[in-house]
């Protein structure tokens, strides 16, 4: 709302393109200090989101304030910093004189951060922007967003490009924007990154956020698989509560465990067990699990 | 084996019908204007100068040294199919223009896009992908050569001048043929240049050369006009007494130059060049602190490009002011263009004509302007600047501001090309006069360029069509419409009709005022649009 002063809070944003809801109403907010991953198929409403927080595009609905200052307005932009996906420079520019010129832009940038980050990305600014690979735009792309010493870091897709060593450098710099007490809103497709580096995930689908907690909150509220190897014979478990039969075989039973493992374990009785082998299941799967039809519908499934 | 090679010749054939198919619509728009410059150049002629003793005048006052340059030797012009023929170094360099920008597009712009790289990774090596394009773009010539033959044989229905067929066939080859060269020109220039604009910038240079070479060769009767293709265009007489043989040069220099193109494509790496590109340097730092330094930072060799294009183009066209006013004055077309009914200064009238044709190509700048604009926003060079602190209207204004400075020096060169034209010939003009008759015209480019501004503002896709479409309507309907004596609210609608004659005429306040509140009242508009529009 006007005047709160964390990072970012929607009421009810939303957008919608003639008979599209490329955003339903949402409502979001995210505090100093925290990485916040932002995940969803492609064509979901990620960068809607975040184009409306820039301002880029205007809310058919709703409003959303950074810092207090309404998305898009001057004051909102200070102290933000944003990473697209795709950076368009001036190909008639050095990356150091792009550096230069953005930094002004947003009011100067610290020069000793902008030398410690060109080092860190290994970035040769002396190049014209026209000759920069993919990768070399991206980093080019990154520094400019980090050598401002940003307080709210929007970043779609950042590590678009990035070899796997600089993807983790990237990772190692949003944690210590962390630190400084920044706030990171941070869209991406790369779960190995949200997963080393987000406190909450938002997932989102067809415009709506469908699910929203710690990455631990979220593994917890999936299945985990358990797989059980009887020494003697096997209880019948499929009637217990939460439980999904997965595959059965004379001395093993493969098993989906929603929430809570301890109806499962009471229901062995007696039971010789040989072996129990139980899976959280990755992020990844989490996400999956979300678009399950998509998923059978490009595997050809039903 | 066979098999490999037939499916290879097809994928061959696919890419240079892709090619051809890629450029058909540019090749039939270019050719389609080159043919209607014909057909209106063989009317205009007719009415000009409609019977012998007019056609007498016309023939000597085309014999100066200023016409020799810039036209050709004026030969045969006492006929419509002379006259024709007289224009076809001009024509031939206007698709010659269109053959090098297709050529640098199809080799070094598939480069630097990376569309090469698909061609050249199924059954085709590189060098086969370049002959196939070659192939693409030497059959474009079909179309070219079917659509400029057809103008002519039109040219001469409507002139009541009818020649055999082959003859107008063959008229039709000879301009066609130009290019052709060209298209290997502009091949070589890619395998030489690193960028598709500096190797069209080369290529364009070479044209210039060539075009350059045969006036001044045409100027001093000298043989060293068959250096040049375009002196072959003159000598061949295609019109008037062809020589089927001069053709085999065309087809020579084309082949040629391919080969040199082939060459030059075996000899370096894929997307590289033979020129390496100087992509390292120390950092400038001037005018890089806002976003008003900027846009002047990064276009201001565009800028001056345009400037030294506009002052050549204003020191050519009023080189032959004397020859220029002798023939307005004798071409009771160009009088009525002018609204003169009896005896006048014909150089005035013919200086008037040049500022309307200078000024035509500022506003076409400007609309120009509003293209990069456009194009600033798409590719997401604007998101760059506006993740910052800068205001929406900022950004624009900024542009606005260095587009519109580059206007009056653009206007202000071209002004200054005409007065040193003069200077040259000790004419009467002073240079206050010249550059205020540019600054006159650069009211057209201005409302042409807040138009697109207005439109960019709301619907920003529209905009680069609606402004050219603005400036080509008003030139068009104020020249054709005048000479056809259209009614006065026809005439009305084009805004070229509103502005003064310069130079027989001064702009009142009036003008200077309502024009400076439409384009104020146009870029408003723009401005509340893109203040609150989604961006493209």
């Amino acid at each position: 709302m006007s005047g709160d002063p964390r990072p970012i809070v929607t009421d009810g944003l939303a957008k919608r393109y003639g008979r599209v809801q490329a955003l339903a109403p949402l409502d979001l907010v995210v505090d100093d200090g925290s990485v916040v991953g932002y995940l969803g198929p492609n064509g979901a409403g990620k960068s809607t989101t975040i184009n409306l927080l820039m301002g880029y595009i205007n809310p058919t609905g709703g409003a959303a304030w950074l810092r207090g200052h309404p998305a898009g307005s001057r004051e909102a932009r200070r102290g933000l910093s944003y990473i697209p996906p795709h950076s368009a420079y001036w190909p008639q520019l050095t990356g150091g004189e792009t550096l230069h010129f953005l930094a002004r832009l947003a009011g100067g940038d610290d020069p000793a951060e902008r030398r410690r980050l060109t080092a860190a990305f290994e970035f040769d600014p002396g190049k014209k922007v026209g000759a920069y690979s993919t990768g070399n735009l991206q980093k080019l792309a990154i520094i400019a967003a980090l050598a401002t010493r940003p307080r709210l870091l929007l970043c779609d897709e950042p590590s678009t490009g990035l070899d796997p060593v600089m993807g983790a450098v990237f990772r190692e710099e949003v944690k210590r924007l962390r630190g400084e007490g920044a706030a990171v809103l941070l869209s991406s497709h790369t779960m190995e990154e949200v997963e080393a580096v987000c406190d909450r995930v938002l997932i989102i689908n067809h415009g709506v956020i469908v699910d929203d907690g710690t990455i631990a909150d979220l593994k917890h509220l999936r299945a985990a698989r358990v797989t059980i190897r009887f020494a003697g014979p096997r209880p019948d478990l499929a009637a217990v509560a939460g439980v999904t039969l997965v595959d059965a075989a004379e001395d093993r039973v493969v098993l989906d465990v929603a929430g809570s493992q301890s109806g499962l374990f009471a229901a062995f009785g007696a039971a010789a067990i040989e072996s129990v082998e139980t899976k959280t299941p990755s992020l990844e799967e989490v996400f999956l699990s979300y678009y399950d039809d998509r998923v059978d519908a490009a595997n050809g499934r039903t | 084996m066979a098999e490999r090679d037939g499916a290879g010749a097809r994928a061959a054939l696919g890419v240079a019908a892709l090619v051809w198919r890629t450029n058909l619509r540019s090749a039939l728009g270019w050719a389609g204007v080159v043919g209607v410059v014909i057909v209106f150049n063989a009317l205009g002629y007719v009415r000009s100068f409609p019977a012998a003793a007019d056609r007498q005048v016309a023939v000597s006052s085309m014999q100066s040294g200023g016409i020799r340059l810039l036209f050709g030797p004026a030969w045969h012009v006492d006929t419509v199919a002379g006259f024709t023929s007289w224009r076809a170094a001009l024509l031939s360099l206007i698709l010659s223009v269109w053959a090098i920008g297709t050529a640098t597009r199809a080799y070094r712009g598939a480069e630097e896009v990376g569309s090469w790289k698909v061609l050249a990774s199924g059954r085709l090596t590189r060098g086969e992908v370049f002959a196939a394009t070659a192939g693409g773009l030497a059959a474009l010539a079909g179309p070219v050569w079917l659509l400029v033959s057809a103008a002519t044989a039109l040219s001469a229905l409507v002139t009541d001048s009818l020649q055999p067929v082959a003859d107008y066939a063959f008229f039709g080859l000879i301009l066609t043929l130009p290019p052709l060269v060209c298209l290997g020109l502009g091949a070589l220039c890619s395998q030489v240049m690193p960028h598709r604009r500096s190797a069209l910038g080369l290529a364009i240079a070479a044209v210039a050369a060539l075009y350059l070479l045969r006036g001044v060769a045409d100027v001093q009767d000298s043989a060293w006009a068959w250096a040049s293709p375009f002196g072959w265009v003159e000598r061949v007489e295609a019109l008037v007494a062809p020589r089927y043989g001069v053709t085999a040069l065309f087809i020579l220099a084309a082949v040629v130059l391919f080969d040199l193109a082939w060459l030059g494509e075996r000899r370096r790496d894929g997307a590289a060049a033979l020129v390496r590109p100087r992509d390292e340097r120390p950092d400038r730092l001037a005018l890089l602190g806002s976003v008003v330094g900027a846009p002047l930072r990064l276009n201001a060799r565009h800028i001056i490009g345009w400037c030294a294009g506009l002052s050549l183009l204003g020191v050519v066209t009023a080189l032959v002011t004397d020859e220029g006013g002798r023939l307005t004055a004798a071409s009771e077309q160009l009088s009525v263009i002018l609204g003169e009914t009896g005896e006048y200064d014909g150089a005035q009238g013919y200086l008037a004509l040049v500022f309307v044709a200078l000024g035509t190509v500022v506003a076409l700048g400007g609309a120009g302007f509003t293209t990069s604009l456009l194009r600033q926003e798409t590719s997401g060079q604007s998101r760059s600047i506006l993740a910052r602190p800068v205001r929406r209207l900022a950004l624009v204004g900024a542009d606005a501001l260095t587009d519109v400075a580059a206007l009056v020096v653009i206007s202000a060169g071209a002004g200054t090309g005409v007065w040193l034209a003069l200077l040259a010939q000790e004419a009467d003009l002073s240079w206050a006069a010249a550059a205020t008759a540019a600054l006159t015209w650069l009211s057209a480019a201005l409302v042409t360029y807040a138009l697109g501004l207005a439109v960019l503002g709301w619907r920003p896709m529209f905009a680069p069509g609606l402004a050219y479409a603005f400036a080509t309507c008003s030139f068009l309907l104020d020249i054709i419409g005048s000479a056809v004596k259209a009614p006065e609210w026809l005439l009305n609608l084009s805004f070229w009709h509103h502005v003064p004659d310069v130079p027989r005429e001064q702009p009142g306040w009036g003008f200077c005022l309502w024009t400076g509140v439409a384009v104020a009242v146009l870029a408003g508009v723009g401005a509340a649009g893109y203040r609150r529009r989604d961006l493209a």
